[in-house]
């Protein structure tokens, strides 16, 4: 099992047919990622190619929920259309299905412009958005597997380690981590480092929890906010499975935004320290250097019971 | 009044509504927010106009902060701004041409605004490491692992996803500028961006700026092998390693700090 796409995943791309969109449902379809379609205003009708396959355009969401059965939509679309790009899918995919997941990947969407579609998927329970300003998510199989979003699909295996990360290329880093081990992921999943967006580290943990397949996970957070406080609040409670924890961040000098909208330390809340004092006090193993995550979670494993050495 | 002093020792004397994305600040909430600060008469009037313009203000204008501080009731029961600070989200400046003849760039930090027209984020610290990362979280996290090691990071610079040769030039040149530098870490963790065009990028770059530190590169991810390869083979004097550990420790290493 994984949480959130499997093998089955039958994925939209909003905006497939510009250069980020066409580019990355092209990576994504040579993973093995069911690409089924994409759409783009204006260009319904027309055809994206794809390794072995042509997939169609369509001009809404609605038309191309209802004509492929999709059940996950990608977004790829410039930053001051991406709110209505989500509003669009989250009503389609909620009118058709009673519910979808949405991966929006896009930097740079407008704080208000994403409050106002967060309220949009309020009253839609079934609809999931992770991100946005996000790597994606993906879940890696046998052989192939499903990959949303931009992360080298290659660096993953299939395993029973969940990744949630507000970064991306420190998830790539845990991942390596956990292959530098022997261990592969079940799900591996970027919530972005937005100061409004999705699917929270709360929401992935339930998941996890749930997953039977997962058997430890590997958080990642970074300063700024209180999510990843929270997060170890409810884990503490919770959570069942061993949990490592890092937080990037800890020479970031206070009230300096570190190049994500919500990695800022402000009146002096939000602190790295305050992060790792709060994982430790929920039993969350922590992992001060990112190179050492790998070695961290061997030895829990092996604490665990769940691997001999 | 300091703000920060009265949520920290009276937070019960903050009163907060939360406005609806959809729907805005009610009615309901103005009269409830003016109730809360004892306001009677005109002043509670006075009051209740004020929040809420100052709310539809915060939307219209797409604010992501909007203190008055202080405000005052006059005698004659009017409520008065004495003075005020806004922050704009920069993400909505395309809605809000007009905030560019705001900007006074004598008060920005000169390299930073350089750095962002090159498409990088750059921060300048204390320390005497030069850092050059892709991505926000594995730039934070490699400052964090040259700490460890002993060293003292110069700079948090993010060369993001859409890197290519004249940014990677600017941002070498932007880590050069800083007399404190002393060595340079490269961490690229390769996913749309190649580790073998960031290799190239270094050599000309290097050329170009007169790079005369040491220079570590960590390479993973898409192409780690062949950039490796291209660093090997040329004349630059470079120390490549796999791991981050490995290179924050050989940056240490090579300007003589740590323990």
């Amino acid at each position: 099992m994984s949480i959130w796409v499997h093998e089955e995943s039958k994925v939209l791309v909003q905006g497939i047919t510009g250069s980020q969109g066409t580019f990355h449902a092209t990576r994504m379809e040579e993973y093995g990622t069911d690409v089924v379609g994409g759409v783009t205003p204006g260009k319904g009708g027309q055809t994206v190619e794809l390794p072995g396959r042509t997939v169609p355009v369509y001009e809404s969401m609605t038309e191309a929920v209802s004509d492929t059965g999709a059940d996950v939509s990608v977004i790829y679309v410039p930053a001051r259309f991406a709110a209505s790009a989500i509003i669009e899918a989250a009503e389609a995919f909620h009118e058709i299905r009673g519910g979808g997941l949405i991966v929006c990947i896009t930097e740079g969407i407008p704080t208000l412009d994403m409050v106002r579609s967060i309220g949009h998927l309020s009253d839609k329970p079934g609809v999931r958005l992770i991100g946005p300003n996000c790597p994606g998510i993906i879940t890696p199989g046998e052989q192939g597997g499903c990959k949303v979003g931009i992360m080298p699909g290659y660096i993953h295996a299939k395993g029973r380690i969940g990744i949630i990360s507000k970064s991306g290329t420190l998830t790539y880093e845990a991942v390596a981590q956990t292959m530098s081990i022997g261990e592969g992921q079940t799900t591996c999943i970027g919530i972005g480092g937005d100061p409004v967006s999705g699917t929270g580290f709360i929401d992935c943990l339930a998941a996890f929890e749930e997953d039977p397949e997962t058997e430890a996970v590997v958080l990642i957070g970074e300063i700024g906010g209180t999510a990843e406080e929270d997060a170890a609040a409810w884990a503490a409670d919770n959570f069942s499975k061993p949990i490592v924890g890092f937080v990037a961040g800890a020479t970031a000098p206070p009230g300096k935004r570190m190049g994500h909208a919500g990695a800022i330390i402000s009146g002096g809340k939000g602190t790295a320290e305050e992060k790792f004092a709060a994982f430790e006090a929920a039993g969350i193993h922590v992992a001060r250097d990112p190179s050492a995550i790998g070695q961290v979670l061997l030895g829990v494993l092996i604490e665990a019971g769940l691997r001999e050495s | 009044m300091d703000i920060e002093e009265v949520a920290e020792k009276t937070p019960e004397a903050i009163h907060k509504a939360w406005v609806d994305p959809l729907n805005g600040l009610g009615d309901e909430q103005k009269a409830a927010l003016a109730d809360s600060l004892g306001l009677t008469g005109s002043a509670h009037g006075s009051f209740v106009e004020m929040i809420g313009r100052l709310a539809e203000m915060f939307v219209g204008l797409d604010c992501s902060m909007v203190e008055i501080n202080p405000l005052v009731r006059t005698e004659g029961g009017t409520m008065v701004a004495l003075d005020s600070k806004v922050s704009f989200d920069d993400n909505a400046s395309f809605r809000h041409p007009w905030r560019a003849e705001l900007r006074d760039r004598s008060e920005e930090e000169e390299t930073e605004v350089r750095a962002k027209r090159s498409g990088l984020s750059y921060v300048k610290l204390d320390g005497n490491i030069g850092c050059l990362v892709n991505g926000a979280g594995l730039a934070m996290a490699s400052m964090d692992v040259i700490k460890l090691y002993g060293g003292e990071p110069a700079n948090f610079l993010d060369i993001g996803g859409g890197a290519n040769k004249e940014s990677i030039t600017a941002a070498f040149g932007i880590i050069l500028e800083d007399p404190n530098v002393e060595g340079i870490l490269v961490n690229i963790f390769g996913g749309i961006i190649r580790c073998d065009m960031v290799a190239r990028s270094i050599i000309d770059a290097s050329a170009e700026v007169g790079l005369n530190v040491p220079l570590v590169v960590r390479f993973s991810g898409t192409n780690h092998e062949q950039g490796k390869e291209v660093l090997e083979s040329s004349d630059l004097s470079v120390i490549t390693t796999s791991t981050l550990a490995e290179g924050a420790e050989a940056i240490v290493g090579a300007i003589g700090g740590g323990d």
